[in-house]
């Protein structure tokens, strides 16, 4: 379970002659995601998602507000590297060392969560096996198609098997055959009882994966809840139209909104 | 510090260092195939030159010459024996000034003939080589004629010929050992060989760890990661500096070779004239090789933490280029004569290897500048890693927007119209026009000093307005080109009575403490304005910098700086920058006033013109005084000294507020 305590970033920008103005990127943003759900975090281009990402996957330092994961056994942890260690982070920004072979690759990864060399091989073969990459595991990765990139991706995400799974936009720019891997394996993942927070402004593909959604524009959350309840909550029909009907709600309803979805 | 995690992220990027082609290619084949090329070229062009030489036919007429003469020369230049290989032959020319002009022959000999004298006069053009060559040649067979001539006369009057002719004679003989003599001349090249050898061997790892890691989009992944900033950090910079360190030692190892070969070469020729001990080099090349190592350290940490602020592998090799030509430049100081290593060069980073090595080389061991040189680049190594831990731990420069960059490195056609000027571009401008004042200006002024004056002061005024039209910016709003009103005008005249006066009075404090350093200035305008009329010398000195010097500082310079930055600290900024491109220790301060009060009239006024005419008017100030001081009986009464003090306090007092008050904002047109 992972929760999102009054996150939030402030940026500072530098204006005309030297002026600099403060805002938020994320504001006072609070959500848990709990086990074997998938939560969808949808908003527009500049709405904060990806820097909402970065700081629960500890990338970033939070300006307030903290970050906080409850393991299997109920403890809780704050400290960044034990946070790490239960999270698999994919991005679009997260790419791959293309100089190094796949098992090269995971090898290191592994090491540096702390495995030993053995248990490493274990790991690199059981994910090879779940993710049937023995045709290319040892072929450097500036050689392999996209396709085969998305899973080493992935295989990258696994190799310390983490209880909670963040994708920033895993599905961006993919033919159906790489999505589809991705949104698979996200499906997979809740079945074995993973917390899985995907962001995405595809709405149809957030429709019918989400156990639950939060919704944020410029920083704030707009609406949190089930596909189904924020359809109703607004009286549409599909989670695009809902979509809008939030972001025309504007700040006036935003509270309201909120508070009604909690 | 996790050792385990660190020892993977070493072994990490170092592999991934290594598989990157562009590495090896400046690691190892360019030390170890281009260096030895290179000389082998260099080497063959030589010998062919001088073998040509030897071989070729030289073609010399006689102008007017009295028969006797030119057989008695012509014998002697056949008869000698001289070991050289060349022929001199004798062409007979109609016009021997026009065939020399047209090449046809090398040169030609004209006599003057007196009682007592042969004069043999030897016509030839310095401009062309042959013919330069043969001049020299005949000088010295000609020498050595009227010396067999002279020793046969004393000869035939029964003197004696040594005690006549050769009473005195000189001699000088090289004391320095074979080692010492072949070892200063390495200490001046291989300093800079080896730290352009660094320079080039930690560049692209630098670039490729820092830089290329976060265009290949892997350094988010990294960041995913359970690892320290420590262990990162560290990681990165010891591959970086174990690749560099790696490359010297194959640099040395080239230069070694070369060496090694040039030695052989040079006991051949001169058939073990002396003996040769390679041991004696031994301490020298281990010591060096220590200290090399701790610049190679430092070397990695600083090139490494220019990078990090780059997002790109472009945007990193542009922001090394001036770094390279400071470390370059700097480097050159094993070349200039009588710069020793001392407690002060010790510290300077780079100079101090040069100079270390050079008196390595000539067996010169001061152990405590040893260890001065080898801290200082430890300590220097330390602080710059620990910049660079600070650079990454920075969201900003991580997952931030560009560096704002130096847009004179982009294409002009990828520039938008309009642009503004930014901070580093005007300090790259200024840096660049320095360098060229240094070189091209020092040049000048050897010959024509006054040309050393106009020169810079054309650079410092045309590169800022070519940048600027390069980067497509609004000129009038870049050089705040707009009319200043005639109040502003009068207060700008008046603020810089004020501030002239401050800014006086302080460098006239500072010369009391500092008396060594004064006057200099003076003397060196004096000799140079020797003889040039007064408004001439107005147009140099107070005119130019007046139009030059403000379209540099106070139109590009202060334009980007405002841009970023307050208006106190754009002021501060622009007028220390112009306070130390004058060059003088004690002259900073009260440089830096001026500049303050010109920067400030140029903010209010939003007009060139304003510090344009303040500019003027000081300089011209100095000019009068230079011109007309001593008919001044004001300035030339001993005991006038305390109230002109107390005279130009009450123009600072009074004139600063006054110019300020009457300065008044006119708002930009646009």
């Amino acid at each position: 379970m992972i929760e999102a305590r009054e996150l939030t970033k402030q940026f500072v920008r530098t204006l005309k002659k030297g002026k600099k103005e403060e805002f938020y990127a994320v504001d006072h943003v609070s959500f848990v995601a709990e086990q074997g759900e998938i939560l969808g975090i949808l908003g527009p281009n500049g709405a904060g998602k990806t820097t909402l990402l970065r700081m629960l996957g500890s990338l970033m330092e939070p300006t307030e507000g903290m970050v906080v994961v409850t393991d299997k056994d109920g403890r809780q942890m704050t400290a960044k590297s034990d946070l790490k260690r239960h999270i698999g982070y994919l991005s679009e920004n997260t790419k791959l060392y293309g100089r190094f072979t796949v098992r090269e690759m995971l090898a290191i990864f592994g090491e540096l969560y702390g495995f030993t060399e053995e248990m490493c091989k274990e790991k690199i073969q059981w994910i090879c096996n779940l993710l049937d990459m023995g045709e290319f595991i040892d072929n450097r990765i500036e050689k392999l198609s996209t396709g085969q990139k998305q899973r080493t991706s992935i295989a990258r995400c696994l190799i310390h098997d983490p209880d909670i799974y963040i994708f920033d936009e895993p599905t961006l720019g993919l033919d159906i055959i790489s999505s589809k891997a991705i949104i698979d394996f996200m499906k997979q993942e809740k079945e074995r009882g993973k917390s899985v927070l995907y962001s995405t402004h595809y709405m149809e593909e957030a429709e019918f994966l989400c156990d639950r959604i939060v919704m944020i524009n410029k920083g704030c959350i707009m609406a949190v809840g089930t596909p189904q309840e924020l359809k109703e909550q607004t009286g549409t029909g599909n989670l695009r139209d809902t979509f809008f009907a939030f972001m025309e709600g504007g700040a006036a309803d935003e509270h309201k909104a909120v508070e009604n979805a909690l | 510090m996790n050792t385990k995690q660190l020892k993977t992220l070493y072994k990490k990027e170092i592999m991934d260092v290594i598989r990157d082609k562009k590495t090896i290619l400046t690691m190892v084949v360019l030390p170890v195939i281009l260096y030895p090329l290179l000389f082998l070229v260099v080497m063959q062009i030589m010998t062919m030159i001088l073998s040509n030489q030897e071989e070729q036919t030289y073609y010399v007429a006689y102008d007017k010459v009295a028969e006797q003469d030119q057989k008695a020369l012509e014998d002697w230049i056949q008869g000698d024996e001289d070991g050289y290989d060349y022929v001199i032959e004798t062409k007979t020319s109609k016009n021997p000034k026009k065939d020399l002009e047209q090449e046809k022959i090398d040169a030609y000999i004209t006599t003057t003939v007196t009682d007592e004298q042969v004069i043999y006069e030897v016509h030839y053009l310095s401009a062309v080589t042959d013919s330069s060559s043969v001049s020299d040649m005949l000088k010295e067979e000609i020498t050595s004629y009227s010396k067999k001539v002279a020793e046969q006369n004393a000869d035939a009057l029964g003197l004696d010929v040594t005690k006549v002719l050769y009473p005195i004679d000189s001699k000088i003989t090289d004391q320095s050992s074979n080692e010492s003599s072949m070892g200063s001349l390495l200490g001046s090249f291989i300093p800079f060989l080896l730290i352009t050898g660094i320079m080039t061997g930690c560049m692209y790892p630098a670039i490729d760890i820092t830089a290329g890691e976060k265009e290949r989009g892997t350094l988010e992944t990294l960041l995913t990661l359970p690892i320290g900033n420590l262990e990162l950090i560290i990681s990165k910079f010891l591959s970086v500096a174990t690749v560099s360190i790696v490359s010297v030692f194959i640099n040395i190892l080239s230069i070694g070779g070369i060496v090694f070969y040039l030695f052989r070469t040079v006991m051949s020729l001169t058939e073990g004239a002396g003996a040769f001990r390679l041991a004696t080099f031994v301490p020298a090349i281990l010591i060096s090789i220590v200290c090399v190592i701790a610049f190679a350290l430092f070397m990695s940490a600083v090139v490494m933490c220019i990078c990090a602020f780059a997002k790109s592998f472009k945007e990193a090799n542009n922001y090394i280029t001036p770094l390279t030509l400071i470390v370059m430049l700097t480097a050159y100081v094993g070349f200039i004569p009588n710069v020793e290593l001392s407690s002060v060069t010790a510290l300077i980073p780079v100079a101090n290897i040069c100079l270390l090595m050079k008196n390595l080389m000539v067996f010169k061991y001061n152990f405590t500048l040893i260890l001065v040189v080898l801290f200082s680049n430890i300590i220097y190594a330390f602080v710059a890693v620990w910049f660079l831990s600070r650079i990454y731990d920075s969201e900003s420069i991580l997952f931030g927007e560009s560096f704002s960059g130096i847009k004179l490195f982009e294409r002009r056609k990828n520039i938008k119209k309009g642009s503004l000027p930014t901070i580093q571009e005007s300090i790259l401008i200024l840096i660049v026009a320095l360098l060229l004042m240094v070189y091209a200006g020092g040049m000048m002024s050897l010959s024509y000093p006054l040309a050393g004056v106009i020169v810079p002061q054309f650079f410092i005024g045309v590169l800022p307005i070519l940048a600027a039209v390069y980067i497509k910016a609004d000129l009038r709003q870049v050089f705040a080109i707009h009319k200043p009103g005639v109040r502003n005008l009068i207060g700008a005249v008046i603020l810089v009575i004020g501030a002239a006066s401050a800014s006086l009075l302080l460098s006239n404090v500072l010369s009391y403490f500092f008396p060594e350093n004064s006057g200099s200035l003076n003397e060196s305008y004096l000799n140079m304005l020797d003889g040039v009329p007064f408004v001439a010398a107005l147009l140099l000195i107070a005119l130019t910098p007046a139009v030059c010097e403000e379209l540099l500082f106070r139109g590009y310079m202060f334009t980007a700086f405002r841009r970023k930055m307050s208006l106190s600290k754009a002021i501060l900024c622009v007028s220390i920058l112009f306070a130390i491109s004058h060059m003088s220790l004690i002259k900073i301060l009260p440089t830096a006033i001026l500049g303050a009060a010109l920067a400030y009239a140029v903010y209010v006024s939003n007009s060139i013109f304003t510090s344009s005419l303040m500019h003027f008017l000081n300089n011209g100030f100095s000019v009068f005084l230079l011109y007309y001081g001593d008919t001044i009986p004001l300035l030339q009464n001993e005991q006038a000294g305390l109230p002109l003090v107390v005279c130009m306090v009450i123009l600072a007092v009074v004139c600063i507020p006054l110019g300020v008050r009457l300065l008044h904002r006119t708002e930009s047109t646009q």
